[in-house]
């Protein structure tokens, strides 16, 4: 009797294995080769696969934004950088062909100050991601709590010197952080992936259009008004405070 | 025992079953011979000696009458040893036509044979007349088809449209009263179907006393609107009312509503009016060409909700289409292209007002404009038509010509968002960095998610917290530390006066002599300076003693008393001058000079 249901559960335990015939290596592979080939949808799809199972690699929206630029589709495109340079911000290929895209945009939407602050005066901002820069508070915020508890038993000045330079350097990296955190976990940002889109005063498609954003544009949105699946809105803001309410079937979101 | 007596049992009723299928026969009655259109007549099928395997009677085709099985009963009698099984199916007949009447034999079918009862003759009369009456007006009397005669009676009904020659898609009434002036019960209309016509009902069910002759009836009125759907003689089937009235067999004394007794008997009666023949009228040749089926008497109203907007903001086109007649059918008349506007059409409203008259009512349309261009536009006339079946002929209702005017928006002025252009100082910054985006990354490592893992979540939350949380225990601890040494050495500063009290007080209650005592009193002393400063008495020297003192306030004066005094005892104690004094002198002596020094320190 034992032996046979350890034969079961050894039949169930490599059940699993013979359901995913197609590995994320063989999908990889498949993806890659149908981009080269310029089968370009059947490329898309293998990569929107792969990152359906919970790959979220930043080289994986890369190559999806590759693709949809090959297919004339620039906002998808740009959603999709968007998306791979949050997870690899130093990745000159990523921030090449962002730029790149970005001449393709009719829109001049400008920059919020905060972001052009932060650009300037705390330049590594940019080049880090938000985990590596969690991680960089992590050691030296312990650097800082290490030294002053060391202090605290031995009361020397080397320990009370090192722990202030390590809160200095704790509070730079907290304060970047906390706004990376706030730019890219608690706010939503989304990139208009339509031709044109008329952004209206309400959410009625019989409002009055406000002003027009095309293909690119790249928006931060920040409220929603669901009323079924079909019809959908998103209130967004530019960066200079004007709002206007879009069908969020326009809006990639990041 | 039992089991016999069991089998025996079993075996008698098998015996008595045996012999009742083999005697089977099947009997029909009906309660009465003679009726009339308006009775009900109930008819029996009786089979006996029939238990199992057999069928329900087979009624025989009898056009002249409605046939309803209203139930079944059965019974078994056992009559000295005989079983005799009944069963009875019962019927409610509704006669269709006067004459006589021939139910054929019912067969039922038992143990594989057929039995049949005899034939039943019923003789039907017409129903009873009705009194003259004053009908309610209604529309065009001459069109009420009567169905009273002269005469009396205590209740009958009336079925009657408002006009019998309407045109297409007019409005005609159909009303049916029932008038009654005898107590009736359980009365169910059944109204017929309408199948060419479209209809609404307008009254539900109104009731209301008339008096006719020097009688007073209850009328229950209900009114119903039809829209004739085509043309042709079309007929409105009978309605029936089935009702329970009073039996005339218990004597005309009783049916006075003084002796309205709920236990009064009554029977069933069928009342029905005869069908109705419209003879629909086709509308006439030379439709306009914006007639939609539009047939009654109807007004239009146009008006703008806005007529001067801004960019961006939308005015609404409000076109209502009111009278009577079927105003659901109207539809939009506004034809013409607004290039200047978009424009979204809103879910047409209806709504009716139904009264005795007819149905009045509305349909409101609603067209939001959105201009697309700023500027002065023309909204052009537009015509509704209709056919009005007083005058007989077609008529047009036209709309004003309306005019709004579009200013520029402050959206206009506020878009914020400007195209790129050559000369845009954003793409200069920018220039074209190459001809083609670089191509995808083909790294087996692109696979490797770069997600937070549970247990990266966790180091990160370790690191984070453990830190401070080691810093705060341990700076919590030095305080803690620091803080019980402080608070025993006040605790002992501030009761080394007591403390003293309590020893010398038991000295002086001792029965201790000579050295023990200045032994004791010194230690007291000693105990009194050390828990004074939060320091060990016992191994201070004299000097020690007074210089403590000193830093405490105690003065000069008090504390070289203190030294004189210690010194004393010591000598008493160690030089054998013990005798010089009391013990109870040296005490009283000690505790003044304590007591004044502690109120010199506490100052």
């Amino acid at each position: 009797m034992k032996k046979f249901f350890l034969t079961v559960f050894g039949l169930l335990c490599f059940i699993p294995l013979g359901l995913h015939a197609e590995g994320p290596e063989e999908l990889f592979e498949q993806a890659n080769t149908a981009y080269y080939k310029n089968q370009l949808k059947n490329a898309e799809e293998r990569y929107k696969q792969l990152i359906a199972g919970g790959i979220s690699s930043g080289d994986l929206y890369y190559n999806l934004g590759n693709v949809y630029y090959r297919q004339g589709e620039f906002g998808e495109a740009i959603q999709n950088f968007e998306k791979a340079l949050r997870l690899n911000p130093r990745d000159a290929d990523v921030r090449a062909n962002l730029k790149f895209v970005e001449q393709k945009r009719v829109d001049n939407l400008g920059e919020t100050f905060a972001s052009s602050f932060f650009r300037i005066f705390f330049f590594w901002y940019s080049y880090l991601t938000l985990k590596e820069l969690i991680l960089a508070f992590t050691l030296f915020s312990g650097l800082f709590w290490g030294l002053a508890w060391l202090n605290l038993l031995f009361h020397k000045s080397f320990f009370r010197w090192g722990a202030a330079l390590f809160f200095v350097i704790s509070l730079v990296i907290g304060s970047s952080t906390w706004f990376k955190y706030t730019v890219e976990g608690l706010q939503t940002w989304a990139v208009i992936v339509k031709p044109e889109v008329e952004v209206r005063s309400t959410y009625l498609e019989s409002s009055g259009t406000l002003f027009k954003l095309h293909e690119g544009s790249k928006v931060r949105v920040i409220d929603y008004q669901k009323f079924g699946e079909k019809d959908a809105w998103a209130l967004m803001r530019l960066p200079e405070g004007q709002k206007g309410w879009v069908r969020l079937e326009e809006l990639g979101i990041i | 025992m039992r089991k016999t007596l069991f089998l025996i049992v079993c075996s008698f009723f098998l015996a008595g079953i045996q012999t009742a299928q083999a005697d089977v026969s099947v009997s029909a009655s009906v309660d009465r011979a003679q009726a009339t259109l308006e009775d009900e007549i109930y008819l029996t099928v009786t089979v006996r000696g029939v238990l199992t395997g057999s069928s329900e009677p087979v009624l025989p085709p009898i056009p002249a009458f409605k046939a309803i099985q209203s139930g079944t009963s059965s019974s078994i009698q056992i009559i000295n040893g005989n079983i005799e099984t009944k069963k009875e199916f019962s019927y409610i007949l509704i006669p269709k036509d006067e004459g006589t009447h021939t139910i054929g034999p019912i067969s039922v079918l038992a143990g594989g044979r057929e039995y049949k009862s005899r034939p039943i003759t019923i003789q039907i009369g017409s129903a009873g007349p009705v009194p003259r009456q004053n009908l309610p007006s209604l529309g065009k009397r001459e069109d009420v088809v009567p169905q009273a005669e002269e005469g009396g009676k205590e209740y009958w009904m009336t079925a009657e449209v408002s006009n019998a020659d309407p045109y297409v898609n007019e409005q005609i009434l159909y009303t049916f009263r029932f008038f009654t002036r005898v107590n009736v019960g359980g009365a169910q209309l059944t109204i017929p179907e309408f199948k060419d016509f479209w209809s609404e009902e307008v009254v539900p069910e109104k009731k209301y006393y008339k008096t006719i002759g020097d009688q007073r009836y209850v009328v229950s009125e209900k009114v119903i609107a039809l829209y004739p759907l085509k043309s042709g003689s079309l007929e409105i089937p009978e309605t029936s009312l089935r009702l329970e009235v009073p039996d005339d067999a218990r004597g005309r004394f009783f049916n006075d509503s003084f002796f309205n007794f709920p236990t009064m008997k009554m029977k069933q009666k069928n009342l029905r009016a005869k069908p109705i023949l419209v003879s629909v009228k086709p509308l006439p040749p030379g439709k306009p060409e914006n007639f939609t089926n539009l047939v009654g008497q109807f007004g239009l109203s146009v008006n703008l909700s806005n007529p001067e907007i801004k960019m961006g903001d939308s005015t609404t086109l409000n076109v209502e289409l009111s009278g009577q007649g079927n105003v659901k059918d109207g539809v939009l008349p506004l034809k013409a292209e607004l290039p200047a506007f978009k424009t979204y059409d809103d879910r047409p409203a209806v709504d009716t007002v139904k009264s005795e008259t007819g149905i009045q009512g509305k349909k409101s349309f609603k067209k939001a404009l959105v201009p697309v261009q700023s500027g002065e536009f023309s909204i052009p006339p537009f015509s509704v038509s209709y056919f009005d079946p007083q005058k007989g002929t077609y008529e047009s209702l036209t709309s004003p010509s309306l005019i709004v005017r579009v200013l520029p928006s402050e959206a206009e002025r506020l878009n914020p968002v400007t195209a790129r252009s050559s000369s845009d100082s954003a793409v200069k910054e920018s220039p074209v960095i190459a001809e083609d985006i670089a191509t995808i990354h083909t790294d087996a490592l692109a696979l490797e998610s770069q997600q937070w893992g549970t247990g990266s979540k966790a180091l990160v939350f370790a690191g984070l917290f453990f830190p401070p949380l080691l810093f705060l225990g341990t700076l919590a601890f030095q305080k803690y530390q620091t803080q019980k040494r402080e608070n025993a050495s006040v605790y002992r500063s501030r009761t080394a006066w007591y403390h003293f009290q309590k020893k010398v007080e038991k000295l002086s209650r001792s029965r201790e002599k000579g050295d023990k005592v200045l032994e004791e009193l010194t230690d007291s002393l000693r105990d009194y300076v050390g828990d004074r400063c939060g320091i060990y008495g016992r191994g201070l020297t004299v000097a020690d003693m007074t210089g403590h003192l000193e830093e405490r306030d105690a003065g000069r004066d008090l504390t070289a008393k203190f030294g004189q005094l210690m010194q004393q005892l010591e000598s008493s104690r160690y030089g054998g001058e013990a005798q010089k004094k009391q013990a109870f002198e040296w005490i009283n002596e000690a505790k003044n000079l304590v007591r004044a020094i502690e109120r010199k320190i506490k100052r």
